[in-house]
């Protein structure tokens, strides 16, 4: 019986996920755990793993589809088996023969491992360029010619420009101008990954739809360093280690019991307020970035979220985030602490209405009594959705989390 | 006990098969247990199915170069799994052969795994059934060994062993180690169109061989679009997207190198599992190798040890010398092993084969020396199968013009060797080859044209064109 390869819930505003790439062939063996297809949701983009064994045996949706979660995309199971649907199966194949001729591009050593072209000899690149481009041939006055010659111009290229010809000496005169009003390219491009084309797209969407200010608090840190020393004391035997992050989710989480607004979503000209603060947090990866969700903060002590985190952050760097884990956010923390950044702004992550930007604790004189004592100081600047909150609004629950903050013994109130 | 025997052995290998029979020849009972498959590493996973691929590896080289030149019009097609069925063939015939030439000697084959607790006594581990024999002859072998790099997880890295058996051609192959088994699989996996990379440690690939040869086996390979980096000490190995990066350090920076499929290929460890050596009073030396005398026994009084177990040159015919005189020995002779001449051979394409002294083994013994380099293009033979590349390296002792050393890379290498060979161990000088006639065409001439050659007196050279200088 072949086993149903079902689209994975992605995202949160849409129910549709796109098909970018299929890793596999209908007819190919398959592992458990083996990537079939790379999906593109709004949230990111995913490789979804096959969890069933067996070979391909067919792909209902190709590359460039949209396909609903919960829609069955492609079977896996034994060569010649039937399905339930009327799609035949692959047939097991005989022998896969391939050609003696293959040859790689040298450049290609142990470089990457992408998928090679088909083969190409020689002899048929040669017959291409004689017949099918410019005759070889380039008929040119013999002025233009000296005139070429004497300023080390191919008359090819002229002629690739102005394909008129014979060629006279005012196009090489042309050639030369233009030549000379080109500036050098200095740049290069990079092929952009899946999740960098993702990002590019929803950071523009969030920027042009959700207009952005910004507030930021300076925050003395001399309680959440203590808070976080007694913590990690108590939980060493525990493998838990909590880190700024955990506490300021912590002291966020509960400013919003105050400000429930700040937890919310515009959405078609009603603000749908969550009742859960589900916790994003920005990872960097290689190549982009993601931002696994922790679900439930409020009701969760500050160990559990800083299990929760550190799993989160183990599965990003080794891939294995599935989009269940980057779902159903209500708000964000992006920390470049560890940059030694004084203060910066973060982009909201649409479809929510608030994102905190944490910079670096710095030991900074501050007047505490008409006295200079040294305290390790913190930016938070969170950026908020005008549609959504005001300034005031915005402002009275940046107050209440630096209060938290700076005085965690009120968490427990 | 089920059973008493004048020689028991322990491994179903070349040293251990070859043991058993020449013990029964020499009119021994013998007993012979195996824990897998009759024919140990050299018949199921080492000597034999490499060289199918090889074998078949040359084929297509040919036909590619064939197709180049324009004297085939289209190279066809060819199918991977053909060739793994036709390699599982030729190891069932030759292991069913094997098993066939014990039974006719009437030498009882135990399939099971053997503990070896006491002197006297083997024992079967699960079943508990015991066999008293008065010698034994340990010829376990050897196991591939994984490196301890970090990263280098099974799944993460293969050994030759499973490298043998892959499903489908990687797209690219990093290859840790570039000894002879390194060198062989990137000629096999290069050539089925895999881009391979070599990442060897030491300043050249297998080291131990004559500067001159390896040079000439570098560039040949390296013509052939593999990749090989010297010097460089592999730091991690990495999961990719779909592949696998080995970062390396050479000269102190760190490169990487990405690659579908990593092989580890950095020597083979003794396999000693069920022989308890400590209560046996079996030593062993630095590198957990047996140790053994030159009549192959142990320092455990009746316990004879060969082949891989025992370290030394992991060959498949230095177990069949050792297993030989261990038999012997066992059956109440006092031979001793002569492993001096030890003929080597790579499978590369082109091939290594050497015996004798390396240029650099004569210097460091401080013999007076003279050498030949004599190339494969002045052979008639080499030019009319195409096989232009590569030389032969002659040294001879100066005083007395004794062969020393002779040392080939080129086409069919290995199987050219023996006549060197049976010059070197009859001690023949220079001038035994001067009315020694060789068949012409042949490529063997290469040996007489090479030796003659470091006395000025090679036929198909120019005067005076000695390549060695």
């Amino acid at each position: 019986m072949a086993t149903k390869i079902i689209m994975p819930s992605g995202g949160q505003t849409t129910n549709e996920s796109l098909i970018v790439k299929w890793h596999k062939k209908v007819g190919d063996e398959v592992k458990r755990g083996d990537v079939l297809f790379e999906i593109e949701t709004d949230k990111a983009a995913l490789e979804v793993e096959s969890y069933a064994e067996g070979y391909l045996l067919a792909v209902k949706y190709n590359e460039g589809e949209y396909v609903s979660a919960g829609e069955v995309v492609a079977y896996v199971g034994a060569l010649g088996e039937k399905l339930e649907d009327g799609l035949t199966g692959a047939e097991a194949e005989e022998d896969e023969y391939q050609p003696i001729m293959k040859k790689e591009d040298a450049t290609h050593i142990g470089k990457t491992s992408g998928v090679s072209g088909p083969a190409v000899t020689s002899e048929n690149t040669s017959e291409n360029t004689s017949e099918n481009n410019y005759p070889s041939k380039i008929l040119a006055s013999p002025a233009a010619r000296y005139l070429a010659r004497k300023n080390n111009i191919s008359l090819e290229d002229v002629a690739k420009n102005s394909p008129a010809q014979p060629i006279k000496r005012i196009d090489i005169e042309n050639y030369i101008k233009g030549r000379k009003e080109q500036p050098v390219e200095e740049f290069y491009f990079i092929d952009t990954s899946n999740m960098r084309r993702v990002i590019a797209r929803r950071m523009a969407e969030s920027v042009s739809v959700a207009p952005h200010f910004t507030v930021t608090m300076e925050i003395d840190m001399t309680e959440a360093i203590k808070l976080r020393q007694i913590l990690n004391e108590d939980l060493k035997n525990q493998n838990i280690k909590v880190s700024y992050n955990d506490i300021i989710m912590k002291c966020v989480s509960k400013a919003i019991e105050e400000h429930p607004i700040i937890n919310s979503t515009y959405f078609e000209d009603r603000i749908k307020v969550y009742k859960n603060v589900n916790f994003g947090l920005a990872v960097a990866i290689k190549g982009g970035l993601v931002v696994p969700v922790v679900r439930e903060v409020n009701k969760k002590s500050i160990s559990g979220i800083a299990r929760k985190n550190a799993e989160n952050i183990n599965k990003a760097r080794d891939g294995k985030l599935q989009p269940s884990d980057m779902s159903g956010g209500t708000i964000t923390l992006s920390n470049l602490g560890m940059y030694g950044v004084d203060s910066f702004t973060a982009i909201i992550n649409q479809p929510e209405s608030c994102i905190l930007a944490a910079a670096s604790i710095v030991e900074k004189p501050v007047i505490v009594g008409g006295e200079i004592v040294v305290k390790p100081m913190m930016n938070i600047t969170a950026s908020f959705d005008h549609r959504v909150i005001d300034g005031a609004e915005g402002a009275a629950f940046m107050k209440d989390v630096k209060k938290y903050l700076e005085k965690p013994q009120l968490l427990l109130m | 006990m089920a059973g008493k025997y004048d020689v028991a052995v322990i491994g179903g290998g070349p040293g251990g098969y070859s043991a058993a029979i020449r013990a029964a020849q020499l009119g021994g009972r013998v007993v012979l247990f195996e824990k897998e498959n009759i024919g140990g590493t050299c018949l199921n996973v080492g000597c034999i199915p490499t060289k199918c691929l090889l074998e078949k590896a040359a084929l297509i080289d040919k036909i590619r170069k064939n197709t180049e030149n324009g004297m085939l019009k289209d190279a066809g097609l060819f199918s991977w799994k053909k060739i793994q069925e036709q390699k599982a063939s030729v190891v069932k015939k030759l292991t069913s052969g094997v098993e066939g030439i014990l039974r006719s000697y009437s030498i009882d084959t135990v399939k099971g795994k053997a503990l070896l607790r006491e002197p006297r006594t083997v024992e079967i581990e699960g079943t508990g059934e015991k066999y008293e024999a008065d010698k034994i002859i340990i010829a376990t072998g050897s196991k591939a060994l994984i490196p301890k790099i970090k990263g280098a997880e099974k799944g993460n890295v293969i050994d030759s062993t499973e490298a043998l058996g892959l499903k489908k051609i990687p797209i690219s192959m990093a290859i840790i180690g570039g000894g002879v088994i390194g060198v062989e699989f990137a000629s096999i996996y290069s050539t089925f169109g895999t881009n391979v990379t070599i990442i060897e440690m030491l300043p050249s690939i297998v080291a131990t061989e004559d500067r001159d040869v390896v040079k000439g086996l570098t560039r040949e390979l390296e013509k052939r679009n593999i990749r090989i980096v010297t010097g460089a000490r592999v730091e991690e190995i990495k999961e990719g997207s779909g592949t696998k990066i080995v970062k390396y350090s050479k000269d102190n920076t760190i490169s990487h190198i990405e690659a579908e499929c990593v092989m580890a290929a950095v020597g083979r460890a003794p396999n000693l599992e069920g022989i308890d050596v400590e209560k046996l009073g079996i030593e062993m030396d630095s590198k957990m190798n047996i140790k053994v005398n030159s009549m192959m026994e142990t320092t455990a009084k009746g316990i004879f040890a060969v082949g891989d177990v025992t370290g030394g040159y992991q060959l498949a015919h230095s177990a069949y010398a050792e297993a030989e005189v261990a038999a012997e020995n066992c059956m109440g002779g006092k031979l001793e092993a002569n492993l001096e001449t030890m003929p080597r051979c790579i499978y590369s394409l082109p091939q290594l084969a050497a015996v004798g002294l390396t240029e650099d083994n004569a210097k460091e013994k401080g013999i007076e020396f003279e050498k030949s380099i004599f190339p494969y293009a002045a052979n008639g033979k080499a030019l009319a199968a195409d096989e232009p590349g590569g030389f032969v390296k002659v040294i001879c002792e100066k005083y007395s013009g004794k062969l020393l050393g002779v040392h080939i890379v080129g086409s069919y290498a290995t199987e050219l060797i023996s006549s060197a060979t049976v010059a070197i161990n009859m001690g023949a000088a220079a001038e035994d080859f001067y009315r020694m006639i060789f068949p012409h065409p042949t490529l063997s001439e290469l040996i007489k044209e090479s030796v003659l050659s470091v006395k000025n007196l090679a036929i198909h050279i120019p005067k005076g064109q000695r390549t060695d200088k």
